[in-house]
Formats: C-alpha cells, sequence, structure tokens
C-alpha cells in the first residue's frame, strides 16, 4: 500500500471531500497503475482518506491511502503529473498493512496570520475558553482541544485536536478576532499529527 | 468590500468559480482573445460538448485563444455586484469585457435572460446598439440560433450551425480586421454569419413581416464529421458535473425525422464517423481524464450503422474498468447486445404518442409490437423500471390519445406478467410534456396548446393513467408556454426578455427560480401578446426565422405537414431519400 502525504491549496481547497475523493480515483486511473477494488456488487476503488477539512482551508498536510501494489519509486512524480494543480503530493510511503488515515490522525498545526498580536497564556490559563460552534449552533468549552498556541514573530500557530474530536480553526480565528481584533486573517494548515503528535514517519516506524 | 477569496468561502459550492481543472485548455493571452460563455451554471455547463469543440477550434487558430465562462449561480452573481468584482473567465481569471469576443452557447431557450445576467455582470452593455469600439463583439451560436430573433437586439453577431468551420473563419478574420464595423461587415462573407444590424424584418402596421432587408444567411455545415476537429481530451470538473463522463459523438443529425424534433431537421445531413476514429478517440480521452464511463453521444445513437462493431471494438481496446452507456436507445432498436452493456436500473422509451394514430402524425414510427418487443427483452435481462415519454398537446390528438397512454402500460405490465425472472414489482414512470411547435420543423406553423387544454388534458391523465406502480409527472404549462413564445418570437420579443430580467428573472429553466408572475408583467409593460406567438400561423405568412437557410426547403416542411394531417408516416432516411433538400450535401445520398 502507498501512503502519500499532500498539499491542497491553489483553488483545490474549495474542492469539497467527495469530489476530492473522485479525483483520487480519476488520478490513479489516468496514471494507469494497478489498484484494488472492494468486493461486491458495485466495486469502488480503495482509496482512503483523511477526516474532511472545512471548505476554503489551505493545507499543506493531507494524507490518502491507496491500496495497491504500486511501490514508492516515481510514484510522487507520476501522481503529480497525473493529478489537477491544487493538489500536489509531498511525501510518499510504502507501507504494509493498512493506515487508519481518518482515525490515527488526531491533531494539526495552523498557522494564522493576521490576528493582533495577543498573551496567549490568558487562553491557556483559562480552562473555561470557548468557541462558539456555528455548525451546533452554540458556544462550547474547547481548552483541552489546544494543545499548542504560540507566536512567532506576529505569526500565530495553533496546534488543534482533529478527527473525531476537532476544533475548527475557523471557530478559534472568529473568537480571537473578536477579543483582538485583527485584519483579514487567514489560516493555513502546516501540519497534520498521528496519534500524540507524531510526523507521518515518527508514526510509521512505531508500527 | 470583500476579496474574491473571501467570497469564496461564503458562496455554495466555490469550486464553480476557480478553474484549474484537470484536463483544463492551457492558454495564454494572446492577439485575439475569445471567451466561450454557457448562460447556465458550472455543473451543466461542463458537461456540453458544443463549447468544448468550439473552444479546441479557436485554440488551434495561431495567434488566438479561447478561455470559458459559466454563469454564476445567483449567490455569488450577488457577491460579486456587490463587491464590485466584474465577472471573470476560469482559465485567465480575466474579465469578461477584456475579451475581444465572447461566444454565448445557445442550447435552450430559457437560458435567454441568464446571458444577460452574465452580460450585465461583465459591464458590457446589454443592447448591441449600446456597444462600442472597445466593448467585445458578442456572438451567438448553438441549436437555438436557427430562430435568433428574440435575442436579435443583445447580439452582433451568431453563428447559424456547425461551428468547426465558421468559428475558425471569424477567428481568422478577427485577427486580421479589428474594427468592429468593418469586422461586422466582414463576417456576414462568412457561411453561417448573420449579423442582426445588417440582415433585419420589415414590418407592416399590422405587425406582420413584409420582408427582410440585408443578405439572407446560409447554415454552416460541417460535412466531413470523420475529419473534424475534436478536443483530445476534456476537462475534468471540480465537482461533479451532471454528465460526469467522456463523451464521444458517433454521429451528427437523426435519420427520423419525427416532425415535433427540431434536432431532427437542424442537424441534418446525418453524418458519422468510422469505428477507428471513434475508438481512438474514446481511448484518448478515456486515458487523460480519468473517467470510468464512456458515452457514446447522438441524437439516435441506436442507428449508427456500425454499433455493434463499435461496442466490441471499444470492449476491446477501453481500459476494462471502462462502462460504457448508450443514451437515447430507441424502442424498437432496442437489443440485449446493447443494453449488456449498460447498468440494469432502468430504462427509458419515447413512445411520445399513445396511439398509432397519434404516432403516425408525428411520424415516429414504433408500433404496439416494438414496445411489447423492447419490453421483452428488457424485462429479460432483469430490469425492473421503465421511464416513458409522452407528449401532449400534439396536432390532432383528442382523448383517445391518452387512453392509447394507458394501453402502452397495459401492455407493458402484461409483458411483465408474463416474465418469470421478475424479483420486485414493476414501475413505471410516465414524463408528459406539453408539445412545443419549433421553428424548421414540419410543426412549425401548429398553435401551442391553451392553458384551458392544458388543464382538461390533464384531467383525463388522472383519470386514465393514475394507478398503483405508476408515476405520472408533467412539466409546468407557464414554463413551456414561455419556450414557444421564446423558440418562435420576433424581435418584438426581445424587449419583453429585457424587461423580464430588469424584474430579476435569471435561470428561468430552474423550477425555483421561474417567476410566471414577473415574466407576464414584463410581456404587459412592454404590450406583447403572448398569443401572437403560442396562436396557428398561416402558411403564407412571412416567419421570423425565414432569412436563414437552414438547408430543410420548406416545400419539403409543407408536404411533411400535410402529410402529418392525413396521418401518412413518411419514415426516415435511412427508408429511402424523402426528398428535405439536404441533397447534394447529404451522404447518404
Amino acid at each position: 500500500m502507498i501512503l502519500i502525504k499532500y498539499a491542497k491549496s491553489n483553488g483545490a481547497e474549495f474542492i469539497p471531500h467527495l469530489d476530492t475523493l473522485r479525483h483520487f480515483t480519476k488520478t490513479i486511473r489516468r496514471m494507469g497503475i494497478p489498484i484494488n477494488y472492494s468486493q461486491g456488487f458495485n466495486p469502488h476503488m480503495l482509496v482512503y482518506l483523511s477526516s474532511p477539512i472545512a471548505l476554503g482551508l489551505k493545507s499543506e498536510s493531507e494524507y490518502c491511502l491507496f491500496d495497491t501494489p504500486a511501490k514508492k519509486e516515481g510514484f510522487l512524480e507520476l501522481f503529480n503529473a497525473s493529478s489537477p494543480k491544487g493538489i500536489r503530493c509531498k511525501e510518499v510511503y510504502e507501507v504494509e498493512k493498512k493506515v487508519n488515515v481518518a482515525g490515527d490522525i488526531t491533531s494539526a498545526l495552523y498557522e494564522i496570520r493576521g490576528i493582533n498580536h495577543f498573551d496567549v497564556g490568558e487562553i491557556l490559563s483559562d480552562d473555561s475558553f470557548s468557541v462558539f460552534d456555528k455548525r451546533a449552533q452554540e458556544e462550547k468549552v474547547v481548552r483541552e482541544r489546544i494543545k499548542k498556541l504560540y507566536f512567532d514573530k506576529e505569526v500565530l500557530y495553533a496546534e488543534l485536536a482533529f478527527g473525531n474530536v476537532t476544533l475548527r480553526p475557523d471557530y478559534l480565528v472568529e473568537k480571537l478576532l473578536k477579543h483582538y481584533g485583527g485584519n483579514h486573517p487567514t489560516v493555513v494548515k502546516k501540519e497534520a499529527f498521528f496519534l500524540d503528535g507524531l510526523t507521518a514517519l515518527e508514526y510509521l516506524s512505531t508500527r | 468590500m470583500k476579496t474574491l477569496d473571501e467570497i469564496l468561502l461564503t458562496v455554495e459550492r466555490p469550486s464553480r468559480y476557480i478553474g484549474g481543472e484537470c484536463g483544463e485548455p492551457e492558454i495564454k493571452k494572446e492577439k485575439f482573445n475569445y471567451c466561450i460563455c454557457f448562460p447556465d451554471v458550472y455543473e451543466v455547463a461542463m458537461s456540453n460538448l458544443g463549447i468544448r469543440i468550439v473552444q479546441e477550434v479557436i485554440n488551434r487558430v495561431d495567434g488566438a485563444m479561447a478561455d470559458r465562462c459559466f454563469a454564476p449561480w445567483p449567490d455569488f452573481g450577488k457577491a460579486l455586484k456587490e463587491n464590485g468584482i466584474p465577472l471573470y473567465s476560469l482559465g485567465l481569471k480575466m474579465p469578461l469585457n477584456e475579451f475581444d469576443m465572447l461566444g454565448f452557447s445557445l442550447q435552450y431557450e430559457l437560458s435567454y435572460t441568464t446571458i444577460l445576467y452574465m452580460l450585465d455582470l461583465a459591464g458590457i452593455p446589454l443592447l448591441a446598439k449600446d456597444r462600442g469600439q472597445n466593448d467585445p463583439i458578442i456572438q451567438g451560436g448553438g441549436p437555438c440560433a436557427v430562430n435568433p430573433e428574440p435575442i436579435a437586439d443583445f447580439f452582433d453577431l451568431f453563428v447559424i450551425g456547425d461551428g468547426e468551420d465558421s468559428m475558425r473563419e471569424l477567428a481568422e478574420l478577427k485577427l486580421k480586421v479589428t474594427d468592429r464595423a468593418e469586422f461586422l461587415q466582414k463576417a456576414t462573407e462568412i457561411k453561417g454569419v448573420y449579423v442582426p444590424s445588417l440582415t433585419y424584418p420589415v414590418y407592416d402596421e399590422n405587425g406582420n413581416i413584409v420582408k427582410f432587408e440585408g443578405k439572407k444567411v446560409e447554415k454552416a455545415f460541417c460535412l466531413d464529421l470523420e475529419n473534424a476537429v475534436f478536443p483530445s481530451t476534456q476537462t475534468v470538473g471540480n465537482i461533479e458535473a451532471v454528465h460526469d463522463r467522456a463523451v464521444i459523438e458517433v454521429m451528427r443529425g437523426c435519420y427520423r425525422g419525427c416532425r415535433f424534433c427540431q434536432a431532427g431537421f437542424i442537424y441534418r445531413p446525418v453524418r458519422s464517423k468510422s469505428v477507428e476514429k471513434l475508438t481512438e478517440q474514446a481511448c484518448g480521452l478515456i486515458r487523460s481524464t480519468g473517467f470510468d464511463t464512456l458515452s457514446i453521444n447522438s441524437l439516435s445513437t441506436s442507428d449508427y450503422k456500425d454499433l455493434k462493431p463499435l461496442l466490441k471494438s471499444l470492449k476491446e481496446n477501453l481500459p476494462n474498468f471502462t462502462k460504457v452507456s448508450l443514451p437515447s436507445l430507441r424502442i424498437d432498436s432496442f437489443d440485449e447486445f446493447y443494453a449488456e452493456e449498460a447498468r440494469k436500473n432502468s430504462l427509458t422509451f419515447a413512445p411520445e404518442a399513445g396511439t398509432q394514430r397519434l404516432r403516425n402524425v408525428i411520424n415516429k414510427d414504433i408500433s404496439e409490437e416494438d414496445i411489447k418487443f423492447g419490453a421483452q427483452k428488457a424485462f429479460k435481462l432483469g430490469y425492473s423500471l421503465i421511464k416513458l415519454y409522452f407528449m401532449m398537446g400534439l396536432p390532432t390528438e383528442t382523448e383517445e390519445d391518452i387512453i392509447g397512454i394507458r394501453r402502452v402500460i397495459e401492455t407493458i405490465r402484461s409483458v411483465y406478467a408474463e416474465n418469470p425472472k421478475r424479483l420486485r414489482g414493476l414501475r413505471i414512470n410516465v414524463s408528459l410534456s406539453t408539445f412545443i411547435p419549433k421553428p424548421f420543423t414540419p410543426f412549425q406553423w401548429e398553435e401551442f396548446a391553451s392553458e384551458q387544454f392544458v388543464k382538461e388534458r390533464l384531467e383525463q391523465v388522472r383519470k386514465h393513467l393514475f394507478a398503483k406502480g405508476v408515476t405520472v409527472s408533467w412539466n409546468d404549462y407557464f414554463v413551456s408556454e414561455l419556450e414557444t413564445v421564446l423558440a418562435r418570437g420576433d424581435r418584438r420579443v426581445g424587449k419583453v426578455i429585457l424587461n423580464a430580467y430588469k424584474n430579476g428573472c435569471i435561470y428561468d429553466s430552474w423550477g425555483e427560480f421561474f417567476s410566471r408572475e414577473k415574466w407576464d408583467s414584463a410581456f404587459l409593460a412592454e404590450k406583447v401578446e403572448k398569443q401572437t406567438y403560442k396562436a396557428e400561423i398561416p402558411e403564407n405568412a412571412i416567419l421570423p426565422w425565414e432569412f436563414i437557410d437552414v438547408g430543410v426547403s420548406k416545400k419539403f416542411l409543407l408536404r411533411e405537414k400535410r402529410n402529418a394531417m392525413n396521418e401518412r408516416v413518411t419514415g426516415g432516411c435511412h427508408t429511402g431519400c424523402k426528398g428535405c433538400g439536404m441533397e447534394g450535401r447529404c451522404t447518404l445520398v
């Protein structure tokens, strides 16, 4: 099997999750590599994506697993030559058993620009820190979903829970904008981490 | 004011507006910049083959490029307007008003207000007479261009007929001639080109057309379909298109000559491609797009004479994941072999009329036996959902013909009952559409049914067709009525379209946006009677579209009209030449 890390930007951040999956199946067919299909009445290509991110959020770190006998060599180049411009493969790993890309990715690091500088300690020390969840239409206490929060010069970095328990960065940004002010803030997902903050390489070496 | 990126975060399906798709033509700014415009939403536009061909034709011309732009959904259109962002193309993200020419695809009459909406969002004057030297030339083409009169005020020129040669010549001319007036004048020398400011009707005091001033227009033909320009790849939509598959065109035109069908006349003569060429094009498309479905398109694919060899060749040459889809199968040529290839969920048959008598009137030579046969084969293969298409309001139609639809349903049911293989209950979906008399058909002079008439028909439909396992649906009367007026209209209808647009009408083919009230008030304000365009037209009247020669003679259309009234079947071109006027161009004779 092949696990890839890919970037979704340059317009592709506006492609919804299911359509992204459709693009992957088309890319695989364009690549002309063998791939396994599910059994059953309507076989589908065995392609697994990491959990969906918010529409419009640029990401430099998404993961996708292909159930294919194909090898790592040349995969990245062939993939990028066959994929829509906004979906770029960055790393390729050959894995022996299935990686739970949806379940085992548990946090993500976001780069947030355009929020005025503030003391992050105010939030980190506030156990009742909450954001407004637009979907649920209610205020939610999310302090333990914030793993890290720090400034590097004017750029704010936030490592937030992702997957089954999630904190959407746009909800956080909304709150920060309201409290501390800013100017047209933008968010980019820089890194996705596996169990307890591991990179893909670290995670794969533990298995 | 919001930036484009911020707007994209707030609208439905933002990937409609970003371009960058896989397989998108590679373009850069050239001396002649053309933008093909489709007046409907992304998912619909991305399914259209015609605009892809035109784009390819222009892109192959040295010094020319073709970009594309589709109608924004109302939420995005509103946001563009509010934030002062002009409508832009998908490829280069260039404002539409910076192009040299915009080409609108005219696929259905109900898209006319959406054209004005796109021009408006681009900041381009809606009326041709208000445009100046620096505005783009606004061009129209596609099936509705055979009667361009209702939208003539909005366009600088139309290309009528096949675009393969005419669009290339137009691009080449524009590269040479920059002056607007001179270009329009010279363009009339290209076959198929109609410039509404140079050819126009003259009315008498009663509003009847007495003559046309200026040059008559001859439809453009691409007779060598085999070697015609065809794009080697297809853009794969960012989001799923309505027809999310690779498409090859096996034939242009149709042998059948069903008297209500405009496409059956305006796309004559029938031309087809060879099995080798089609296999090559299909393999190229599947390889480069990654689609897993190939659609074999034409007006009547089962009439393609080499269909069996084609399917065999496709099976042998395409990757084995490829599914082949065959739209527009005819009931009488339905064959197990074809249906084996297709998906087994539902099967569509279009008898169009309930009785043999009425089918004779419309020259749809399908018999009760054919329907029985087709159904038997289908059921043997395991189908249990049958979709049936019928029309109401056809010339000479009576209640008997509605009862006839019931008989067709009963026939299909009894066939199903005999079938030992039935796993589940039979379901029959009946779709009824109101007959619309269209230009260049033998029925072009016929009246469009009145509201009262359709009401009575629907009563009869309720009485005769409502039954267990049968679902009946029909179109909104007023939508069909508007389509009639727009299809058979003359230049006076243009004012109504403009008024309706200013009233807020866009996306009229979308049920949720169609507003009868707004259209009615537009007709009222412009003092145009719908009835003028719905009523029967005397045979000696000069028709608004009569300055166009599509190749089918008026004599033939009149003869076909008489045959219809005498309930006489003429049959199709495959049973011998019927003398439609295409002699000399038609390869069948």
